[in-house]
């Protein structure tokens, strides 16, 4: 089976020059084949040059030697200005810190991309992203500010903006890095998601091995040096989390919900009445969620 | 031209200044004050000289002023010079310091009755003129005649004479009041006050003598041609033109005009440093969404324009309200400068150049001093700007 080369990085070096005589070589001859619809993990420890090789494979960064073809277009002496369009249209990111616009709204903030390429009317753009926002599952916080988000809420919209201009790669730097355990389900799954309806690619840096559960192939980095790990881990994220446990994981993130609700009304940043509102949503689905965990027992 | 992302990055400009309200308010204050400073400095200014010409022309009626400073000038000399080709007229004055009451300096214009229309003075009552060249009458600024509570015609003061030897106090009665103050009275910070010249010629013991001659040309071109004649005649004589004496007080204006444009130039200092301190810190909070932004693929005039937005509308809208400030203000830039008793009034008009001046400076420095820190925030790296804490 030969599967269509997505991107390619050939013999990439980085190497940063601190002082007059000390180079630190933070990437050293990679050459790398993605393919489409592959979820490809990349792990290994802290400094060895995981972020470069995601800035550089997202034109972000340029590399000191070697060249990098994606989607068919070798990026490696483009423009500045031809860069910031070939992002826009051929790669999404997700950050470890969310990274929303702050001034912007949920559905504005999801919106940008495509008000930035320009290519859409306001109000199919408008459409488009409330409909990405569904599949996130944040349908009912299109108008919120990301400082009215809990994290995990955040990164949901910071994929839903990934996506937005239908690019065939989305990059990830530590996705589920700040978000607690019940995002993170959350969020593992609709990757599985996007990838398999949608046909995205994924690049996904993490540290953490139950994210890795998700990948189709998995790479480390040592020392700037690539490793792969010929054991391809092809768990089915609905088998390895059982039905059980992805209950009860919800179950904890609405619990987790109502505190931070408090919280907010605490602080005087919602009113009673949206409370009110959030809160029988809320118990509304903890009971469904706890009828259903009766019924499994 | 993206219209959607244009309206996108207002949004975003207007949000962000509404979240720091305090510091946006501060910022077009700043903008607002150097503006307002400006208009009103230079709408009083225009207003000044304007009046000017106009009143000094008004207030002497007389193109050519023969002035010495001792009564010397033997009086035939005013019947003399009108018999110059082009003179209309010539009249012969003196003119001395006094105190009202004791207290309130004025200036005695001392004028031959019969010549009390050629300086065109409005009076309270039309036509009540001194009774004869010898008596003891006066007509006083209505302003004075408040001040020193006499307010009624008919009622007398007394007045004090003191120049050169002479040492006089009488009383004179007050006959008619003018009504407008003039040009010179404000210039002078003193009143002027009419009295007849056979009076006072008798009190300083200088019969058939003056110190000043007014004369009125028929026709202006003819300035340069009498002038000549007259320094013929008389040679070593005292020559003031109109011309010179506009002249004068614009040279005091510009004086003026030069130390107020110091606290303009301040001003605007300090309005150029609010906004850069404005903009700079609005960029350092948002360094990362400028990563992010560059990230996504938001190219350099994306970001331009975000920032770009926010110093228009901190540009305009300082522009707009120190326009109107500035207009106002001009009234009581106006009020103030009278208090201190060296001012007439000047007439404040809608100036349209000062007020396109005043937005276009305030636009300009809210631009001008955002340039650096907007161009270093377009420069920086997106993975440079990612890492921003
Ligand atoms: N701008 C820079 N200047 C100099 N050295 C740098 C720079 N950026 C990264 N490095 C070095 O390059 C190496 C790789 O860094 P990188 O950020 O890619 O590591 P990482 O694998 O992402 O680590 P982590 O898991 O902690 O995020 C490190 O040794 C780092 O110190
Ligand atoms: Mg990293």
């Amino acid at each position: 089976m030969s599967r269509k080369v997505i991107a390619e990085l050939e013999n990439i070096s980085k190497y940063y020059y601190i002082g007059k005589n000390i180079v630190v070589k933070a990437l050293e001859d990679i050459s790398l084949k993605i393919y489409s619809r592959d979820i490809l993990i990349i792990m290994g420890p802290s400094g060895s040059g995981k972020s470069t090789l995601m800035n550089i494979l997202g034109t972000l960064d340029r590399p000191s030697k070697g060249r990098i073809i994606i989607e068919g277009t070798d990026v490696t002496d483009l423009s500045e200005k031809e860069l910031y369009k070939f992002r826009l249209k051929n790669i999404g990111f997700v950050f470890q810190f969310f990274n929303l616009i702050g001034t912007l709204t949920a559905l504005e903030n999801v919106m940008l991309p495509m008000i930035l390429l320009g290519n859409l009317d306001e109000e199919t753009a408008r459409i488009k992203a409330s409909e990405l926002l569904k599949i996130v599952g944040m349908s009912d916080k299109l108008n919120s500010r990301p400082s009215q988000l809990s994290g995990g809420q955040q990164q949901r919209v910071a994929i839903a903006r990934a996506i937005a201009n239908d690019p065939p790669l989305v990059l990830m730097d530590e996705p589920t890095g700040n978000v607690d355990m019940a995002s993170e389900a959350v969020i593992l799954k609709l990757i599985k998601i996007l990838n398999k309806y949608l046909g995205i690619t994924f690049v996904i840096v993490t540290h953490n091995p139950e994210v890795s559960l998700i990948g189709t192939r998995m790479i480390s980095i040592r020392s700037g040096r690539l490793f792969e790990s010929d054991k391809v881990p092809t768990i089915d994220l609905e088998k390895a989390l059982d039905e059980r446990k992805i209950l009860e994981l919800q179950l904890e993130f609405f619990e987790r919900e109502i505190v931070s609700l408090k919280k907010l009304l605490g602080k005087g940043l919602i009113t009673f009445d949206d409370y009110k509102a959030e809160l029988s949503k809320i118990r509304e689905r903890l009971e469904m969620i706890k009828g259903a965990l009766g019924e499994l027992k | 031209m993206n219209l959607l992302f244009l309206k996108f990055s207002l949004k975003m400009a207007l949000r962000n200044m509404a979240i720091h309200r305090l510091r946006t308010l501060l910022t077009i204050l700043a903008v607002t004050w150097s503006v307002a400073t400006l208009v009103a400095l230079r709408t009083v200014g225009i207003g000044m000289r304007s009046v000017i010409s106009q009143q000094i022309g008004e207030f002497l009626q007389a193109d050519i002023i023969i002035a010495e400073d001792t009564i010397v000038i033997p009086q035939h000399v005013a019947e003399d010079i009108k018999k110059i080709p082009h003179v209309k007229e010539a009249v012969g004055a003196i003119l001395i310091p006094a105190k009202i009451e004791r207290y309130k300096g004025t200036y005695l214009f001392s004028i031959p009755i019969d010549k009390i229309d050629f300086f065109k003075i409005t009076l309270l009552e039309k036509d009540k003129n001194f009774s004869s060249n010898d008596v003891s009458e006066i007509i006083i600024d209505y302003e004075v005649a408040e001040e020193i509570g006499k307010k009624k015609i008919g009622s007398t003061l007394t007045l004090v004479i003191s120049f050169g030897t002479v040492y006089m106090e009488d009383r004179f009665r007050i006959v008619n009041m003018m009504t407008k103050k003039s040009f010179l009275s404000g210039m002078l910070g003193t009143s002027f006050s009419l009295v007849p010249l056979g009076r006072i010629q008798e009190i300083l013991g200088k019969k058939d003598f003056i110190n000043y001659i007014f004369i009125r040309l028929d026709d202006k071109k003819y300035l340069n041609d009498v002038v000549k004649e007259l320094r013929k005649l008389y040679p070593g004589i005292n020559i003031l033109k109109q011309t010179d004496i506009i002249k004068i007080a614009d040279r005091i204006l510009s004086t003026v005009d030069g130390t107020l444009m110091m606290i303009t130039i301040i001003g605007l200092m300090v309005a150029a440093l609010g906004v850069t301190n404005t903009v700079m810190m609005s960029i350092r909070e948002r360094i990362r969404e400028i990563g992010v932004l560059k990230a996504i693929g938001a190219n350099d005039k994306q970001i331009l324009q975000i920032f770009l937005n926010e110093i228009l509308i901190l540009g305009i809208m300082g522009g707009i309200l120190g326009d109107i400030t500035g207009y106002f203000g001009s009234y009581f830039l106006r009020n103030m400068i009278k208090r201190f008793g060296v001012m007439f009034d000047v007439p404040i008009r809608l100036y349209p150049q000062v007020l396109v001046l005043g937005f276009i400076i305030a636009v300009s420095v809210a631009v001008l001093s955002a340039f650096y820190p907007v161009y270093r925030a377009i420069r920086i790296r997106p993975i440079e700007a990612l890492k921003y804490e």
